[in-house]
């Protein structure tokens, strides 16, 4: 028997703006899949001190397909803490279960046939973990988005892949009911005891759709095989040393590329990931790092920046930790000493990579980080990485040119894109769109962007996203977007906006209250003003670095 | 009791205008549970206490004890520029 219910949620006020209300008609016809099973008590939970009798390292086998290796390991280390939250510990076992409940829902489903991509809106938890390998056990592919996904990008996701399903937990559910639909089907247990699943007869299939900015302001979808993500967390567990006692401190949200490679490096070898952090709260971090006996912690520049200055980090720490890793941005070279320093005798990793690149490019080995200050590494073990002119020809060491990669990990290109694709990938060489130097010995120092895509928290963006989200919604309006740096807190927004028709008036509140509703906290401006006129460059060009000074100049982020 | 009502009044102006809030925010709404205070913000309010507020807040003062709400903040504001004053 399939144990599912219908929940009703109440209807919200209404939008006035008529696209909105066409893209929710759209997203109200999807198939919303809400899993809630924590109320049920599987065998599958574990206490949190029953993990002593493991000892042997899983190595995984490169040519296995992810959701191969996850069911062997699920079966393996079944009593094994995969998940361990503050309220509760969740197998291996737990997580094969949700797992099979989530594939025998998408096996029944008339829409859904292999290869079909399966969205899903949740965050970091045991769920996420159940319905992610769960759509691979399908032999679906999984298109993880943030559970705070603007309208906007959610509804590009879902026409661009086709999604007729998109999974989630209630929470979630509930709180984006007016975006999503009323009607969610709740599924709770499996069905029946599933036949073997049957696995892609190709490490080539598509296993995840990670969508991310492009460079043109445009979300792409980056198509991640199997084989990809399981060379590229091979190298991970190979540097990082992974072996079989792991327990990461996992705060990075998994629908990300840097945060999946933590989750893919441990499930993959039966580790277990420490969930429930409040990044928000820099001490806690500690604590949790001590209570859970967490042996790593990864993160942004901007995190580390906030535990340096705001804890005693490094004071009585916890002797299980072995290493802290940073990427997704550029930490600065006097935190990277300070925080290598702090932490040790733990070691701290400096990493670079891309989503394009399944995740990690390169990595700096700790014992070179005085000596190598400021680099990213040499590439990862039989993978090429290259600084190159225009020509594509390797700079002389100290010139600046474009970080290449090629090897396993690259992606096979943009979904539904092979002109932007083509423009990437060249040669199989991966353009990574970063600017950087390289030295005699192969060690790259990246030095900034060759287009106009911003980090801010470790979240890539590009400005004309937000320019395009407000002239969709103020007619008459133009909008321009820039970054600029907000002292000790790196980069935030500012947009200036003008009307474009005399009897038009705009007015910031506006804007700053459509922005509050609808985008995600790192894509809201900080800085918002309305102009008369756009500064112009000496070549008559929109000025965009006065008006990043400009916003720098005011220190708005404070003074608001 | 007036002073921590001007902050109070100020502090939810602010947050209301930096985060993703689409209905009043008042001084006992649950700022956590609401899922408004995420690292981001946490970071743009800590800043904006310190320059905004002229206190220095340490270690033990970022706890969702005293960020759960506007009003716990606004006492710790408080409080902190009390002991300044004296």
């Amino acid at each position: 028997m399939n144990s599912t219910e219908n929940i009703t949620f109440r209807t919200d006020t209404c939008h006035q703006m008529s696209d909105l209300d066409a893209i929710k008609v759209s997203l109200h016809s999807l198939s919303v899949i809400a899993l809630g099973w924590k109320n049920l008590s599987l065998d599958g939970t574990s206490t949190n001190d029953s993990c002593a009798e493991y000892s042997t390292f899983l190595q995984p086998d490169p040519a296995t397909t992810l959701g191969e290796q996850f069911l062997k390991i699920a079966q393996i280390r079944g009593s094994y803490p995969a998940v361990i939250t503050p309220e509760q510990s969740f197998s291996y076992q737990w997580i094969l279960e949700a797992a099979q409940t989530v594939r025998s829902h998408l096996e029944n489903d008339p829409n859904f046939q292999p290869g079909s991509p399966v969205a899903m809106m949740v965050n970091n938890s045991p769920e996420y973990l159940g319905i992610y390998y769960g759509i691979l056990l399908a032999q679906g592919v999984a298109v993880p988005l943030p559970p705070d996904v603007e309208i906007d990008r959610l509804a590009f996701v879902v026409d661009a892949c086709d999604i007729t399903t998109l999974m989630t937990t209630p929470d979630i559910a509930r709180r984006r009911h007016a975006d999503i639909g009323k009607k969610v089907k709740q599924i709770n247990r499996m069905s029946s005891s599933p036949l073997p699943p049957q696995f892609p007869d190709s490490g080539e299939d598509l296993a995840t759709i990670l969508f991310t900015s492009g460079s043109t302001g445009t979300p792409k979808g980056v198509m991640l095989s199997h084989k990809n993500l399981m060379s590229n967390s091979l190298s991970i567990i190979d540097y990082l040393e992974l072996d079989s006692t792991e327990r990461a401190l996992a705060v990075l949200p998994f629908c990300h590329t840097f945060g999946n490679s933590v989750l893919q490096s441990h499930v993959l070898t039966g580790n277990t990931l420490v969930l429930g952090a409040n990044i928000a709260f820099p001490g806690s971090i500690l604590q949790m790092i001590e209570q859970y006996e967490c042996t790593s912690f990864s993160a942004v520049p901007e995190v580390f920046h906030f535990l340096l200055t705001r804890t005693s980090l490094g004071e009585n720490q916890s002797p299980n930790l072995r290493y802290m890793s940073v990427a997704g941005g550029a930490l600065s070279k006097k935190d990277t000493v300070t925080l290598s320093e702090r932490i040790h005798p733990a070691k701290l990793f400096v990493m670079y990579g891309q989503t394009e690149a399944t995740a990690r490019i390169s990595y700096l080995p700790p014992d070179l980080l005085t000596e190598r200050l400021g680099s990213v590494g040499t590439g990862l073990k039989g993978h090429e990485l290259q600084v190159v002119n225009h020509q594509g020809e390797p700079v002389r060491p100290g010139e600046r040119g474009e970080i290449r990669t090629r090897g396993p990990n690259i992606t096979k290109g943009y979904w539904k894109d092979p002109e932007t694709t083509a423009q990437i990938i060249r040669q199989g060489w991966l353009y990574t769109g970063d600017l950087a130097t390289i030295d005699a010995d192969g060690f790259v120092y990246p030095v900034g962007r060759s287009n106009a895509l911003l980090k801010i928290g470790g979240h890539r963006f590009h400005p004309n996203e937000l320019e395009t989200f407000i002239q969709k919604r103020f007619t008459s309006t133009r909008a321009v977007v820039v970054g600029y740096e907000c002292s000790h807190l790196g980069t935030r927004l500012a947009l200036y906006a003008k009307s474009e028709d005399p009897d038009h008036v705009i007015s910031s509140d506006a804007i700053a209250a459509v922005c509050r509703q609808q985008l995600p906290t790192h894509k809201i401006p900080t800085y918002i003003e309305i102009v008369d006129e756009f500064p112009l460059n000496s070549s008559m060009k929109l000025d965009r670095p006065a008006l990043s000074q400009r916003a720098s100049q005011r220190n708005i982020l404070v003074a608001h | 009791m007036e002073i921590i009502d001007t902050i109070e009044h100020e502090l939810t102006g602010f947050i209301a205008k930096r985060a993703q809030v689409d209905y009043p925010l008042k001084p006992d709404t649950d700022l956590l549970e609401e899922g408004i205070l995420d690292s981001l913000m946490m970071m743009d309010l800590v800043a904006h206490l310190e320059s905004q507020h002229h206190v220095s807040l340490g270690d033990r003062d970022l706890s969702p004890r005293h960020f759960r709400t506007v009003s716990c903040l606004a006492a710790l504001v408080a409080q902190k520029q009390d002991s300044l004053n004296h």
